[in-house]
């Protein structure tokens, strides 16, 4: 296989040309209520060829693995049609030639857990919510993990297999009273192993706890606080605030977006440090090579609060004069790779969590997330939950927090950053262009942020 | 039983027979077998030039069996596999136990309107001229605009097999047409978008220059707002975030399994008399008309919301089992790889009688909202949404006067759509997925910003 590919790859009539095969399996398990509702296995064979001609790109992806000399053809075929009708300059960034087979390396290998040792182990957690008692009424699980084995050969002479796993997962404790339904999630999420679905019995007890405490809880005031947020959201923020924007893809061919993202401008306090990593062991963001097969790392987006650096891949690298980060990733083979995150985070700071609440009169303290989104300098994230800080100390749960700001203001006004550092894993996943979910992690720590405007009641 | 519906030119990739014939031998007492093949050709324009032109060719099959009263389900884009069967059956043996039974043979509506001709024969060349004019277009507004475009087409299939006899297959054809402005200022960026899809070639590229030209205008100047209650127009594209709660709450599993605030309520008024909402497969060219659901199951338009009334639920063959009635044709798999759960179709909603210019026009001080951010995040069951107004303008006077930003709506959209609800536009549009809405006036609406 690994001659054949390089022999399809090399010495067409293209400035460059890759291949891609992936196999997959992936066996997904889920409840709902206390019914079992979902245990399937799937499979997937797919494949693409992407070419490169004068800038212009061509791309194919099939499941029929037949024909590859056609389909390598076609790509060619497409991007010459691209050169033709606009002639450029083929430029990407110089990568290591890599020839590397990359075997997984697992904690608890879950192919070697049986479907029903699975099973077990998540019909416990959802008993455990749903024997937790009102107003807890019902209880989601769902559970996936996913073993790809991918071929990439470029016109460049790399070849490279790997083995992946990606695993995520979460449980989601209802609570339902007079009409009201209310609910909060504890997910989970690994690239090495099956281990991290062991063990969550207090935290799945503190999901219901809080599902529980938000049935009669009041929806937030409108209006602008000072916001602690925990680690699982800050962890969504900094994905949302920063790292969309840090995508070199949005910059590459846009000179007045290259000057609001010049390196070295200011974007928060010295205190701040934002880095994308790829070589976080055990997180789903990990991956060793991205998916122009190009080495992965570490990458800081913010040192001490300048911008220093972006997520590239090789051809928004060549464009911008910049190296390779190893930022180019496809959700499966039917896409091609683009500009993404792997694991993003916000270093540690020094404060403890009691520094950052005491001298705030009226703020909210925002914590869990159902998510975020972005476009351009603005963007929004939404808490699971939130608790109101009056003189000082936590007050009352309240509901329904969404917070929003924009990239300009929102980095500043982070004054504190917390001692503590958390990871946030979860099922779902990151989504751009209609690639969705890709797996991306987020690690953070307690992070204060003034002046956040918030939807919800208004006063 | 087959629906005589035109054959296109995707051949099958799996052969539901061998597989239905596999499941019984391999001991099953029923089998369910579904296959969906596409082919999608997209031409991408990006910062005002083309990019790349694609092909992108994928085949799934999904098998589900019942055996010793389990359910065994798997999937597989291996073409031709018929391995997939052994893995349901694998399946099966861990799997939930079987409640319900796969559809039985049954006629399925003729004659819909969901595979065009001149889609599947549109030229590579003249997507490109689309794509070109759009880009060309947007990059005359101003210096310094980018336009993108995507213009795609799809050209697949959907087949349904089942062992009691069910044997469905549809044609579909669609194309899907994306355009784009940005403009990025020092410490202001705008971005507009808009987008247009169909299952027939209907696209009016005139009309979406035009939407995004006026779209840009307003956007061009920012206007400070305070925070309050304030009338707000939700544009279609907005709206779709309004009307996700309501569609969380008539999926037939959820009130199943009790997450439903809605599950005893069938028949009451919810809302108000002007507002009726529909699952409308049968919608002429609707970018999800089908005459059969993914389960093979014959679909039929019904109403949702009638006159503020809620008339049922979104029922699959499995939620329809288990709340003793029959499922409505609404078993969708949101991906060929997931299980069948209770979706929407097309989604419609009644439009009013009132020009949107009037809408606009009888508004003192208010919001347009085109576009909302981050308001899918959040506990849908509750009613509330909340989003950043990503695309949005003050309203005074009757008259749209610039931009507002960093501002957020908040609605509870079970309160707001039976107090607060205005007359509706006269005016539809179509949102993504496949919703197609008026344009949605909702008076006191919150609205936070900075101080």
């Amino acid at each position: 296989m690994e001659a054949y590919l390089e022999q399809l790859v090399s010495g067409q009539p293209a400035d460059y040309v890759e291949i891609r095969l992936e196999e997959t399996e992936t066996t997904t398990i889920q409840f709902r209520g206390p019914a079992l509702d979902n245990l399937a296995e799937s499979a997937v064979l797919g494949g693409c060829v992407r070419a490169l001609v004068k800038g212009g790109w061509g791309f194919v992806s099939f499941n029929r693995l037949e024909d590859l000399e056609k389909k390598v053809a076609l790509a060619i075929e497409q991007a010459r049609l691209v050169a033709d009708r606009q002639p450029g300059e083929s430029r990407l960034a110089p990568a290591p030639v890599v020839r590397d087979k990359v075997a997984a390396v697992l904690d608890e290998d879950p192919r070697r857990l049986t479907l029903a040792a699975k099973k077990e182990v998540l019909e416990g957690y959802n008993r455990r919510v749903l024997e937790f008692g009102p107003p807890i009424v019902s209880s989601r699980v769902v559970y996936f993990d996913k073993f790809t084995r991918l071929r990439f050969a470029n016109s460049e002479g790399t070849y490279i297999e790997q083995e992946k796993m990606d695993l995520g997962g979460a449980v989601v404790a209802i609570a339902h009273r007079a009409g009201d339904t209310q609910m909060l999630s504890r997910g989970f999420g690994s690239s090495n192993g099956f281990r991290v679905v062991r063990g969550l019995e207090a935290d799945i007890d503190d999901a219901c706890r809080r599902a529980a405490a938000l049935i009669d809880a009041p929806v937030v005031e409108a209006g602008e606080y000072t916001v602690v947020v925990d680690p699982l959201l800050a962890g969504v923020f900094v994905h949302e605030a920063f790292g969309h924007l840090s995508e070199a893809d949005n910059v590459y061919e846009n000179p007045s977006l290259q000057q609001v993202m010049t390196l070295g401008r200011e974007f928060g306090g010295p205190h701040l440090n934002i880095f994308d990593s790829g070589d976080l062991p055990g997180v789903r963001g990990y991956l060793k090579y991205d998916d122009e097969g190009v080495p992965t790392g570490k990458t800081y987006l913010i040192k001490e609060g300048k911008l220093v650096g972006r997520l590239h891949s090789r051809e928004t690298a060549g464009r911008m004069g910049e190296g390779v980060t190893g930022n180019a990733r496809a959700i499966d083979y039917r896409f091609p790779p683009i500009c993404r995150m792997r694991t993003t985070g916000i270093e540690p700071g020094e404060a403890p969590f009691e520094e950052m609440i005491k001298d705030i009169k009226l703020g909210v303290y925002a914590r869990s997330s159902y998510g975020g989104e972005t476009a351009g300098e603005m963007f929004t994230f939404t808490a699971g939950d939130a608790v109101m800080i009056r003189d000082g100390k936590l007050a009352e749960v309240v509901r329904n927090v969404t917070l929003t700001g924009n990239v300009f203001e929102t980095l500043k006004n982070i004054d504190m950053i917390g001692s503590d550092f958390s990871t946030r894993d979860s099922a779902g996943g990151c989504g751009k262009a209609r690639q969705a979910p890709l797996a991306t992690s987020m690690v953070s720590p307690h992070i204060r942020i003034r002046k956040v405007v918030m939807g919800g009641k208004a006063r | 039983m087959t629906a005589s519906i035109t054959r296109g030119r995707t051949a099958f990739a799996f052969d539901s027979g061998a597989l239905l014939a596999k499941a019984r031998k391999l001991g099953c007492d029923q089998a369910e077998v579904y296959e969906t093949g596409v082919v999608t050709t997209p031409v991408n324009f990006e910062n005002n030039h083309l990019k790349s032109v694609e092909t992108a060719e994928t085949a799934v099959v999904a098998v589900r069996v019942l055996k010793d009263g389990r359910v065994g389900f798997a999937t597989s884009s291996r073409a031709g596999d018929e391995g997939v069967v052994d893995m349901a059956v694998r399946a099966s043996e861990f799997g939930p136990e079987a409640t319900f039974e796969f559809a039985a043979p049954s006629p399925v509506p003729e004659g819909l309107a969901l595979y065009d001709e001149t889609v599947a024969d549109w030229p590579q060349e003249k997507m490109l001229a689309v794509g070109q004019e759009i880009v060309d277009h947007v990059r005359s507004l101003e210096d310094g605009v980018l336009g993108g475009a995507m213009v795609e087409k799809y050209i697949g299939y959907t087949r349904v097999a089942t062992s009691s006899g069910q044997e469905v297959c549809a044609d579909g054809t669609a194309y899907l047409a994306l355009a784009s402005a940005e403009l990025v200022e020092p410490d202001n960026m705008i971005q507009v978008w808009r987008y247009s899809a169909s299952r027939r070639l209907d696209l009016d590229v005139g009309a979406m220059k035009a939407d995004l030209t006026r779209l840009y205008r307003h956007s061009r100047h920012n206007v400070p707002f305070r925070g309050g209650r304030y009338p707000v127009i939700f544009a279609p594209l907005a709206g779709a975030d309004l009307i996700s709660p309501m569609m969380a709450c008539v999926d037939g599993m959820a009130v199943v399994k009790g997450e439903s605030p809605w599950r005893e309520r069938t028949g009451e008024k919810l809302f108000a008399d002007h507002f009726s909402l529909y699952d409308d497969p049968s919608l002429p060219w609707g970018i999800r008309t089908t005459p059969f659901d993914d389960e093979g199951t014959p679909t039929t338009r019904r109403p949702v919301i009638e006159k503020g009334v809620l008339r049922g639920f979104l029922l699959d063959l499995r939620s329809g089992k288990a709340l003793g009635q029959a499922s409505t044709g609404n078993g969708y798999r949101q991906v060929p790889q997931s299980l069948p759960a209770p979706r929407a179709s097309n989604v419609v909603a009644e439009p009013g009688a009132t020009p949107l210019a009037d809408l606009i026009g009888g508004i003192k001080e208010g919001v347009f909202v085109e576009r909302l951010m981050g308001a899918w995040a959040g506990n849908p069951y509750a009613g509330q949404v909340s989003g950043n107004v990503h695309i949005g303008f003050k309203i005074e006077n009757g008259e749209i006067v610039g931009r507002v930003k960093d501002c957020m709506v908040t609605v509870n959209v079970f309160e707001a759509f039976r107090d607060s609800l205005l007359a509706l536009s006269r005016e539809t549009q179509s949102a993504p997925p496949a919703a197609v809405l008026p344009y949605i006036p909702l008076d006191a609406v919150s609205v936070s910003t900075k101080a």
